[in-house]
């Protein structure tokens, strides 16, 4: 044969067997993975496995995935697979026949389509029209329908989470009631008399898990059938109802307590634009009575500050806008929460935003176990200095720590006498009592940990930002005994920072805020000085005495100095921390290179040598 | 084994001592490092990650393998030494094998000297080590296929321009086959299974997998019978140039 044809032919062979073998292992080899992340973000974790392994009715999940449409967003190409797979592990991992998984694609105009819309899957409309599915819908022997409307690729370390809750919630016959009791409009509000705001995330989520059931603040008493309580926000709640909770928690209702001595979301819609509305609105809450009869401390016109956990807010400075700690906001990460308690398990950060603190009060007959702290850096101020335009500047700059860590949510058990005298016949004095007492109700408003989640320009849900509401879940779920949900934690992505970036950042900001305000008041005393003197120059009609001319000049220079190192302030703040990013920035550059280099250099210089050396032997050696 | 050690030993110190491959290296270096920190911004971003980095290495190992590899064959072809190599009692696979595992190294070796940047990241942070494990792991299967095709191309051709202009090609096409736009605009004009095949066939969206540390057997059987094939292709080639 010429060799020509032969290259020729081993050419088409061996590319025919590279295409045969890639295709071909990809369709069959697929499943078998490794996963090296440190928080195995790619592995079915024990909890999700625990849930379809327990399946005692059959589930069936169904994946709408639009082929066509999906197949030029690689992205989305790269999650479908992820899911299939899930999908597949959860279905080998399932008593037989109870986890049926399905696929359909909606072609557009098709029967699949219209299954897709009746299962509230979302339409994404993309460029050129088309329109996309890409979401699962999971429904039980009685009709229960649970979902995720869009399978965000973004959201890919959840995915196993989110659908091992779905598969969860349709496992379960009925589920736990749990009644709220709230001065919130936590159903949504309506707003200047007309639109109605939807409910919000918070209760959206619970509603998943539990059965939700309202009390009213005109409620005589309790509902019946209740498995725990959550009190929201309680501001002056009738005797009646103090004396209902006071009898069931001793009676042994678990009871979840969220109180705020500053609650920036509880403004009426009627005192939004109404100034002395705003001023005379009370947004303080707390249950007194309550709360010191299960031995717990809380005062509602406090506020914790935290300069380590603080988060950035943008201020408006002048002309220019800058980012600033303002340390009643807290970002509290797993180190600000108690180790070993299961209903904190599964968190990861929470979102905090101007927080009272609970202690134990002296001599409590109760257990007295704090779930989130500060840290040991943390102040108090009093509720009334932020509740007006705060200003983190001057919150920084009154700053002083007492070294002492605080308490913003706590767990309480054990013994408690009741909060009232005798009633009747069916009074209960004493009783163990399970309580959970959260000093911030913001926390749980949609702004502080969701953002609307977005595909090009629709809203098509929410992506939490925090584990605000996954506190509230695991904690209820810790009381109605719920193991399985327990077991399944949202393993979302940690967001990993340069922390040493930021503790810089954190230290030149706190410096330069003392600094910052001395040379501000040199400003306004020299202004002051300069008006005064203004003053008496009018007085003495136009003249001034030479010493006063001489003084006046001098407190022009003292401002224009002062002007000049607070500009320098300004910009050092930021210097350091350009200055560490450029030395990072050049030994990045430089040092590999300049190995190479060296090496190179080095092996062409011994490479020469030994050819003099040879050279000079060869000389030598014809000599 | 023992010829293909004398080949991959023989191979390696003429890396060493030709001032190419230090110049490419250095190259590789100061771009990757340019890209990452002042283009990408790894350091204003302010993650403990090098996602940036990795997003763009492939795009860099597109140039820098085909660099190395341009010599292997082309040069031993032009100066005839190449024949002198097969007429000693070696056989041919040790010598391709060889060859090919000599120039991988060295890929290696460059792309290994990005660690400070890994380190950088672990001073100012706290990152996942797994991750960025699996991100080197995954770019040094790629730099082995790009290596293996650029091999038997630099054995097809006597030319190190030519050797490196069609390496580059057809890295090119590997990774243009799973690159957005491109599938972007190839969907609807062929039929869906036919852009399901390309995707399957790109390394890219494996890299982006494999360096997400989410590694699947098949991804592993891709770049090994990618790179079996190109050296099997790579012995055709050899034994092609030695008839013709």
């Amino acid at each position: 044969m010429p060799t020509f044809l032969r290259t020729l032919l081993a050419v088409v062979a061996f590319t025919v067997l590279f295409v045969g073998v890639t295709l071909l292992s990809t369709r069959t080899l697929s499943g078998v993975r490794a996963d090296l992340t440190q928080t195995r973000a790619h592995t079915l974790s024990g909890g999700a496995l625990g849930i379809v392994q327990g399946l005692d009715r059959p589930v069936r999940l169904t994946l709408f995935y639009s082929s066509e449409s999906g197949s030029n967003l690689p992205e989305v190409v790269a999650h479908v697979e992820r899911v299939r797979r899930l999908l597949r592990g959860l279905e080998r991992a399932a008593p037989p026949g109870l986890l049926i998984v399905e696929e359909v694609d909606p072609a557009p105009f098709s029967e699949e389509e219209e299954r897709a819309v009746n299962a509230g899957i979302t339409q994404v409309r993309q460029r050129g029209g088309a329109t996309l599915y890409f979401g699962l819908a999971g429904s039980n022997d009685v009709d229960t329908v649970q979902g995720i409307g869009y399978l965000d690729p973004a959201l890919a370390s959840r995915l196993e989470y989110d659908i091992a809750r779905v598969v969860y919630l349709l496992s379960q016959s009925t589920k736990p009631r749990v009644g709220v009791l709230t001065t919130l409009p936590l159903d949504g509000a309506e707003i200047a008399g007309r639109i109605r705001a939807r409910p919000w995330a918070v209760r959206t989520e619970l509603a998943r898990v539990f059965e939700l059931v309202t009390i009213e603040q005109d409620a005589s008493g309790l509902p019946p059938g209740l498995e725990a309580l959550v009190v929201l926000h309680p501001k002056d709640t009738p005797d009646t109802l103090r004396y209902a909770i006071d009898q069931a928690v001793l009676n042994g209702l678990p009871v979840v307590v969220i109180v705020d001595p500053n609650c920036e979301i509880d403004v009426p819609p009627e005192a939004q634009q109404n100034p002395r509305l705003l001023a005379s609105n009370v947004i303080a809450s707390d249950l007194p009575d309550l709360l010191a009869a299960w031995g717990v401390s809380y005062s509602r016109s406090e506020v914790v500050l935290d300069r380590i956990h603080a988060t950035n807010v943008s201020v408006r400075r002048g002309s220019e806008t800058v980012e600033l700690p303002y340390v009643a906001y807290l970002r509290l990460g797993k180190d600000a929460l108690a180790q070993g308690v299961r209903a904190l398990e599964r968190l990861e950060s929470l979102n905090i935003a101007s927080a009272g603190r609970v202690e134990a009060i002296d001599g409590a007959t109760t257990a007295f176990t704090p779930l989130v702290r500060t840290s040991e850096e943390a102040d108090l101020i009093e509720s009334s200095a932020i509740r007006f335009s705060p200003d983190p500047q001057a919150l920084l700059r009154a700053y002083s720590p007492d070294g002492r860590a605080y308490a913003l949510a706590a767990s309480v058990t054990g013994p408690a006498k009741s909060a009232f005298p005798r009633r009747d016949q069916h009074h209960r004095a004493d009783g163990t009592i399970r309580a959970t007492v959260i000093a911030d109700a913001d926390m749980f408003a949609d702004r502080f940990w969701v953002r609307p989640q977005r595909v090009g320009g629709d809203v098509v849900g929410a992506v939490r930002i925090a584990d605000n509401a996954e506190l509230l879940i695991g904690v209820l779920a810790e009381y109605v005994a719920s193991d399985a949900l327990l077991s399944i934690a949202p393993r979302e992505r940690q967001v990993r920072v340069f922390e040493r970036v930021q503790a810089m950042r954190r230290e030149a900001q706190q410096r330069s805020a003392a600094e910052e305000l001395r040379l501000r008041e040199m400003v306004e005393t020299a202004d002051r000085r300069l008006g005064e003197l203004g003053a008496a120059r009018e007085g003495a009609g136009s003249f001034l005495l030479a010493e006063q001319r001489a003084e006046q000049e001098r407190v022009r220079t003292m401002r224009a100095d002062a002007q000049r190192r607070l500009r320098d302030v300004q910009y050092e703040l930021g210097r350091e921390i350009e200055a560490l990013g450029d030395r990072v920035t050049l030994i990045n550059l430089v040092a590999a290179p300049s190995v190479v280099i060296l090496l190179a250099i080095s092996i062409a210089l011994v490479r020469r040598a030994g050819r003099n050396a040879e050279r000079r032997q060869q000389r030598g050696g014809a000599a | 084994m023992r010829a293909l050690r004398t080949v991959y030993a023989r191979e390696l110190v003429a890396y060493a001592v030709s001032p190419v491959a230090p110049i490419f290296i250095v190259i590789f270096l100061v771009l990757i490092g340019v890209m990452t920190l002042n283009v990408a911004g790894l350091y204003e971003r302010g993650l403990a990650d090098l996602t940036p980095f990795f997003n763009y290495l492939p795009w860099l190992c597109m140039f820098l393998v085909p660099a190395l590899a341009m010599r292997l064959w082309s040069e031993e072809r032009r100066t005839g030494t190449g024949e002198l190599l097969l007429t000693l009692p070696l056989g041919i696979w040790p010598v391709v094998v060889g060859k090919f595992l000599a120039a991988w190294t060295i890929a290696v070796l460059a792309i290994g000297l990005t660690f400070p940047l890994w380190i950088t990241v672990s001073v100012l942070g706290d990152p996942d080590h797994g991750v960025i494990l699996s991100g080197y792991l995954s770019i040094i299967m790629v730099a082995g296929a790009f290596m293996a095709v650029g091999a038997s191309i630099s054995a097809s051709t006597s030319s190190q321009v030519v050797a490196f202009v069609l390496t580059l090609l057809v890295c090119l096409l590997l990774s243009l086959a799973g690159f957005r736009p491109v599938v972007s605009f190839i969907d609807g004009r062929v039929p869906p299974g036919v852009v399901e095949a390309l995707l399957d066939l790109s390394v890219l969206p494996r890299y982006r997998a494999m360096s997400a540390s989410d590694f699947s057997l098949d991804d592993a059987v891709y770049f090994l019978s990618l790179i079996g094939c190109a050296l099997g292709l790579n012995v055709a080639f050899v034994n092609a140039g030695r008839a013709g």
